[in-house]
């Protein structure tokens, strides 16, 4: 079910990027002047979902601008579309270009001390699974130890180790590794980006 | 001398933080628990006049050498015979009647409830009005405030203690007996107990919460307890429930209405346990998931096996399934 899904959303990729390749950018600047950058949309619309790990990361993925406004115009998969009296052309061109430009977050921006006090509660079990270099019982054994987090390239084995990731992967793990043993163990976004921003500070025992 | 006094005061904060919480004989919580800690302060204030009578008299004769003889007879019949023989006379007695609210006789209406000790866990079991075996639980006793509680005590295995210090003292249990102890807590709130004999390589990991409630909340509670455990729910749910016969957990726990066994603790609301495993781990999915995976890992030698064959989705449906029983 997942795989087919997936393909499907990658030929719908495809026809949206070669349709759009075929109409100019968006023709007149029509503004009601209600947004005043690209950003300020990303951070008030898009943002609710491709920032809390509902959707996929949209930063730094250097489409070309006008590929963003046919996904905000079109939608894609559960993404809903946009008209232009919610995000008007000229608003929905600012949006293109700041995501064109945009590097992906990494810096976290959650709180490290905040994490760690999640984490030693033992509430959510972490320390029941793994080893944790902070906490000394549970140590637990049925999930990699958490020391050098912070270096690690594979979340899962499976999952490129970014901050949004990682905040994404916590509140959800079966959702982006499905086969996993880790449950989801009901973090909310602002838990789940606390507790990330403890894990990177976890570096392997000899430095990086 | 002429030392600051203040580096005792960080000493004295420390040992005062531990009169307080959850387990302390220091800070009583029901009648039991309160004689106790009566007898206990006249033992230490009594200690502690001798001790500064005994150090003075030994003063006298070092500071001043050189007076008046003293009076043997005195001494001696006084302080030999006379002091221990009065002060013991009135002790003993006393202390005879000290925590007699652990042996209050049993009065209609009363709560009464099994409680085993197994190698490293406790069983729980309220009785019904005619003595059989209720609503079952384990290393939790739930009891209604104000009210005087019957505790028959049993072992499984090896002898064992049962001690909540806030509520009352050690009372043993004895393979092949039953001890009976009454407890009663005097305001709502949770009791920390812990096993107090020595009984194997866990017993440090051998804990027990009272959890004292208002009535009415404890009527509540005892008739959810006493219902058949919750359908699953979900496909997931399902899977969790179908595992949990296939891979043998019935075999030592029971779910109401699912399984019987009685050789590990009740599950039927084990997704509202405060803790797993007597106290080694807080409760919850990720704990319970944790706990299932690895028990072996994390409680050394306690009586369940690790389920380490899993695979991750079905170590999710299991716990997820366990974390519905609430
Ligand atoms: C051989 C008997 C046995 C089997 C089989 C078994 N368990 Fe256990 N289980 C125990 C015992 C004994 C304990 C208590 C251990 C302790 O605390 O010392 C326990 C404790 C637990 C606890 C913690 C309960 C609490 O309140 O502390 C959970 C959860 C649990 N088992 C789940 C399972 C699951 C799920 C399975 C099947 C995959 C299973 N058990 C199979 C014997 C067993
Ligand atoms: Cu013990």
């Amino acid at each position: 079910m997942r795989q087919r899904g997936r393909l499907h959303g990658q030929a719908l990729c495809v026809a949206a990027f070669s349709l759009l390749s075929t109409i100019p950018g968006p023709v007149i600047a029509q503004s009601d002047g209600r947004w005043k950058s690209g950003e300020e949309v990303y951070v008030k619309v898009c943002g609710r979902c491709h920032e809390s790990g509902v959707g996929r990361v949209i930063k730094g993925r250097a489409f070309p601008p006008q590929a963003y406004g046919a996904f905000v115009r079109h939608g894609h998969l559960a993404m809903p579309s946009f008209r232009s009296s919610e995000i008007d052309d000229r608003a929905l061109q600012a949006l293109g270009e700041f995501l064109a430009r945009a590097p992906i977050s990494t810096q976290v921006d959650g709180d490290a001390e905040r994490g760690f006090a999640l984490v030693a509660s033992g509430a959510y079990g972490c320390a029941a699974c793994h080893a944790i270099p902070d906490i000394r019982f549970p140590k637990g054994n049925v999930g990699p130890p958490l020391i050098g987090m912070a270096g690690r390239s594979l979340i899962a084995g499976q999952l490129p180790n970014r901050p949004d990731v990682l905040a994404a992967f916590l509140r959800n793990p079966p959702a982006l590794a499905p086969q996993t043993g880790m449950p989801n163990v009901g973090l909310s976004l602002e838990q789940a980006r606390d507790i990330a921003a403890y894990l990177y500070t976890l570096e392997a025992p000899n430095g990086p | 001398m002429g030392r600051d006094p203040r580096w005792l005061l960080p000493l004295i904060a420390l040992s005062l933080g531990g009169c307080g919480g959850p387990q302390s004989a220091l800070d009583p919580a029901g009648p039991s628990a309160a004689s106790l800690h009566r007898l206990g302060i006249i033992m230490y204030v009594g200690a502690a006049l001798v001790t500064l009578l005994v150090t003075v008299l030994m003063l006298v004769p070092i500071l001043r050498p050189r007076e008046r003889p003293v009076n043997r007879r005195l001494f001696l019949w006084g302080g030999g015979v006379a002091l221990p023989l009065l002060t013991l006379t009135a002790l003993v007695p006393y202390v005879m009647t000290v925590g007699h609210e652990t042996r209050a006789a049993t009065t209609s209406n009363q709560v009464s409830v099994d409680v085993t000790g197994y190698v490293y866990w406790w069983d729980v079991a309220y009785r019904r009005p005619d003595g059989s075996r209720g609503a079952a639980s384990a290393n939790e006793l739930h009891i209604p405030v104000g009210e005087p509680i019957e505790l028959f005590l049993h072992a499984n295995d090896v002898i064992h203690s049962l001690w909540v210090p806030s509520l009352a003292g050690k009372t043993d249990m004895i393979p092949g007996r039953v001890n009976r102890m009454v407890i009663q807590a005097d305001r709502p709130g949770i009791y920390r107990g812990q096993c107090a004999e020595y009984c194997g390589l866990q017993h440090t990991l051998m804990a027990f919460d009272v959890i004292a409630l208002p009535r009415a909340e404890f009527d509540t509670w005892l008739a959810g307890a006493a219902q058949p455990a919750r359908e699953p729910a979900t496909p997931e749910l399902r899977q969790g429930r179908d595992l949990f016969v296939r891979l043998g957990c019935g075999v030592c726990h029971a779910v109401r209405g699912v399984s019987e066994a009685r050789l590990g603790p009740d599950l039927t609301q084990v997704g509202s346990r405060r803790t797993l495993g007597a106290g080694t781990l807080p409760g919850g999915v990720g704990n319970i998931a944790g706990w299932t995976a690895s028990a072996q890992h994390l409680k050394p030698g306690n009586a369940m096996p690790s389920y380490d064959q899993l695979e991750g989705p079905q170590l999710r449906a299991l716990a997820a399934y366990l974390e519905s029983l609430q």
